[in-house]
């Protein structure tokens, strides 16, 4: 099977790699790269067209097995793959969550045979009940990619440590979703001028930050790999940075939604804008900006949590948390970021590809003569309205709901064929 | 001849949810009618209900608004959480449109859910916002707006004090917002954990300390303290309170002469305030409650007649 894609950009920064060009896939993997290529069983006409490397989220909730009626694996998948994701990874709390070696055989066995993979964390303890470590060594070996009790924090110091110090025997890396419970508690947006105003409980910034804080000692005193998930506040950033100079061992992603969103956004939308942590002020928005650009950050990351219209209408106090992300994630940024001139495309990029496929130790994409095929292709001209018609996920639970923007996947080569984005 | 009296108040509201909902034109109008329905003016006459739906208990201000209704000629129809739809799982918008096909032609909706009828799609008929959780509560802040105007006081350039559990207080917010909006300079005491930094910036107001306010406020506002504030852990005891924020009978002394207090009732008495304070000529309490009547009549004939 070849598949050619014509006279497209090519970039990739990691390979050094920015050119108009054609590229031939042979047998998964890149074959040539340059003018006037044969062509193969299938031609991608790209011109205009951008050809990154395969784009990787490292945090979905695809709800499958027990929720289906927001999400399955398939339904997610076809969303990923219509943002231009070639890879996902699934957070394990679903129901039953993900933390016995089976359940993940079962959810990959599910994934297995689309054109974009599912890689799966497990949970990092039973049940995600905060207590007792799961089997780290059986889930490594059924192909958890990390672990994590993501929707919950953890709220015991010592789960966390030993998590930390036994995930070592494997190199693994553990995800903290960093949410104190009892200072979130009831919170239902960020605690500030706009909770005050719209008389709505909130949760307050050391909610996340003094958990932070306390992971990062965990970290110094035991060693081991922690990435910080959905890093929502300037507080936050801070402790990363110094940690980082210290030399731990600490990597952390950013939603889509906090780099382009504020609390105001809870004033004109309500629930479609409550999710955890939540969106907080102008100046957290602008410092993970500036730690995505100086790549404190390494990974973009959608959150993509998916919930039913009759779930997210029932008012601030009840709605669940989260929003869908994945079909939005590169177009919003970069119709907000890259093309407002307060991204590169180069980070853009990198945030999506190499930071997380690195991080997560999932295969490198590369563009490059040799290197296997796993591309993403956008046409960066084209414009679309965020609507229920136009999105593949079961839940149409966005917060840029009606929002015009600007690039779109066309869609992804994976296992050396060709996966237009269906009309 | 009381069926031919129109209301002489123009709001176009179909729904008011919150203070800032008024223009202050609107306001000031609905005040000068308020008067007129409190001084025993006859009201505009209407054919069916006013509907009461209460998802908490509120005995003073649903009755409040039933008496308003029969200033208006209305009947009242009631739901409230014990044994109703609202506990079959029936949604507010679905209640709501079954007490419009019984007959009512205007609904209040307590609920605590803040916003929820911002976000409701239209049923009909209009709806006022009857207190949403922390967040409004427009009709008391009209009665005590009332209350302070028949008291003689200009409220524009008055300075109110508001004292206690700002945080939680759906009272506070639309006092804020109504005072300010006719000109009034809104300041606010309490407890830190219940008036946290910011707070007062939030509401437009500016924060001050107790007794300072206490000498120099032309109005002060006394909340009730929720007996689940110290279950929550906000406060270490109802006797601390009233020591540090309470209205006491010896604080009451530091209070101009010609001072207004005010209190949303029902009063916890010796907590926030002594009992000295509600017998006190410069407490407008008592007519705070008759003037919640004369404001919602005017209200909903207002809202009724624009129909």
């Amino acid at each position: 099977m070849r598949v050619d894609v014509r006279g497209a950009r090519l970039f990739d920064p990691a390979a050094g790699l920015d050119r108009v060009a054609d590229l031939l896939v042979e047998d998964g993997a890149i074959a040539a790269i340059g003018h006037g290529l044969p062509h193969g069983d299938e031609t991608v006409e790209a011109e205009g067209a951008l050809v990154t490397p395969g784009l990787c989220d490292v945090h979905v909730h695809l709800r499958e097995p027990g929720q289906t009626h927001k999400e399955d694996i398939g339904s997610g998948l076809r969303a990923a793959l219509a943002g231009g994701f070639t890879d996902v990874c699934a957070m394990p709390n679903t129901k039953p969550p993900i933390d016995e070696p089976w359940l993940l055989g079962q959810v990959l066995a599910r994934a297995a045979g689309h054109p974009v993979r599912m890689h799966q964390i497990a949970a990092m303890t039973k049940g995600q009940a905060g207590a007792e470590l799961t089997e780290f060594g059986a889930l490594r070996e059924a192909g958890a990619v990390a672990f994590s009790d993501d929707g919950h924090g953890v709220a015991r110091s010592t789960v966390m440590r030993l998590a930390l110090q036994y995930a070592q025997a494997w190199d693994a890396l553990i995800v903290s979703h960093a949410e104190d419970p009892e200072l979130a508690g009831a919170g239902v947006m960020h605690e500030g001028q706009v909770s005050y105003r719209l008389g709505l409980p909130g949760q307050p910034r050391s909610a996340e930050s003094s958990i932070v804080a306390r992971d990062l000692e965990l970290l110094r005193d035991v060693g081991g790999r922690l990435h910080v998930a959905h890093v929502s506040t300037k507080e936050t950033l801070a402790l990363i940075l110094r940690a980082r100079e210290d030399g731990l061992q600490v990597s952390a992603e950013v939603t889509p939604h906090h780099l382009l969103l504020t609390d105001e956004a809870v004033a004109k939308m309500g629930s479609r804008a409550k999710m955890n942590p939540p969106l907080r002020t102008a100046s957290d928005r602008d410092a993970l900006r500036k730690a995505l650009r100086e790549g404190l950050i390494d990974c973009i990351a959608t959150d993509h949590a998916p919930h039913s219209d009759r779930e997210k209408e029932q008012g601030m106090l009840s709605a669940p948390f989260g929003v869908i992300g994945l079909e939005t994630a590169f177009s919003s940024l970069y119709t907000d970021l890259v093309q407002e001139g307060l991204l590169s495309l180069e980070r853009l990029v990198t945030a999506l590809t190499a930071g997380p496929r690195e991080r997560f130790g999932l295969a490198p994409s590369v563009v490059r003569e040799g290197e296997a095929a796993r591309l993403s292709v956008f046409d960066l001209a084209a414009r679309w309205t965020v609507g229920p018609g136009a999105l593949r996920s079961r839940s149409g639970n966005s917060a840029l709901l009606g929002r015009s923007l600007k690039a779109r996947a066309l869609g992804i080569i994976t296992e050396g064929r060709w996966h237009p984005v269906a009309e | 001849m009381q069926g031919r009296v129109k209301s002489p108040v123009r709001v176009r509201l179909d729904r008011l949810v919150k203070m800032r909902d008024f223009e202050p034109v609107d306001l000031e109008r609905l005040l000068a009618r308020g008067q007129e329905i409190f001084e025993g003016q006859p009201a505009q006459q209407f054919q069916g209900a006013v509907a009461t739906v209460f998802y908490e208990n509120s005995t003073r201000t649903r009755n409040s608004f039933q008496q308003a209704g029969r200033r208006l000629g209305l009947d009242a129809l009631q739901v409230g959480r014990e044994g109703s739809s609202i506990q079959k799982g029936e949604t507010l918008e679905d209640t709501l449109h079954t007490l419009r096909a019984l007959g009512a032609v205007i609904a209040a909706v307590r609920t605590p859910e803040p916003g929820a009828l911002e976000e409701l799609p239209d049923v009909g008929m209009p709806l006022v916002n009857a207190g949403d959780g922390w967040r409004q509560h427009p009709t008391q802040a009209l009665a005590d707006l009332l209350a302070v105007r028949l008291a003689g006081r200009e409220i524009a350039g008055a300075r109110l004090m508001i004292v206690g559990d700002i945080l939680h207080s759906r009272v506070a917010r639309s006092a804020a917002d109504g005072f300010a909006m006719l000109g009034a300079e809104v300041w606010l005491a309490g407890p830190p954990t219940l008036l946290p930094p910011g707070l007062a910036q939030a509401l437009g107001a500016r924060q001050v300390a107790l007794e300072d306010g206490l000498r120099a406020a032309d109005l002060i506002m006394v909340l009730r303290l929720q007996q689940e504030r110290m279950e929550r852990g906000y406060l270490p005891s109802l006797g601390e309170y009233r020591r540090e924020w309470g209205l006491t009978a010896e604080r009451l002394a530091l209070l101009r002469e010609d001072a207004m207090v005010l209190h949303p009732g029902p009063q916890n008495r010796g907590v926030e305030l002594d009992a000295d304070v509600i017998r006190d000529p410069r407490s407008l309490i008592h007519r705070q409650i008759a003037c919640g009547v004369a404001m919602r009549a005017a209200l909903m004939e207002a809202m009724l007649d624009a129909r």
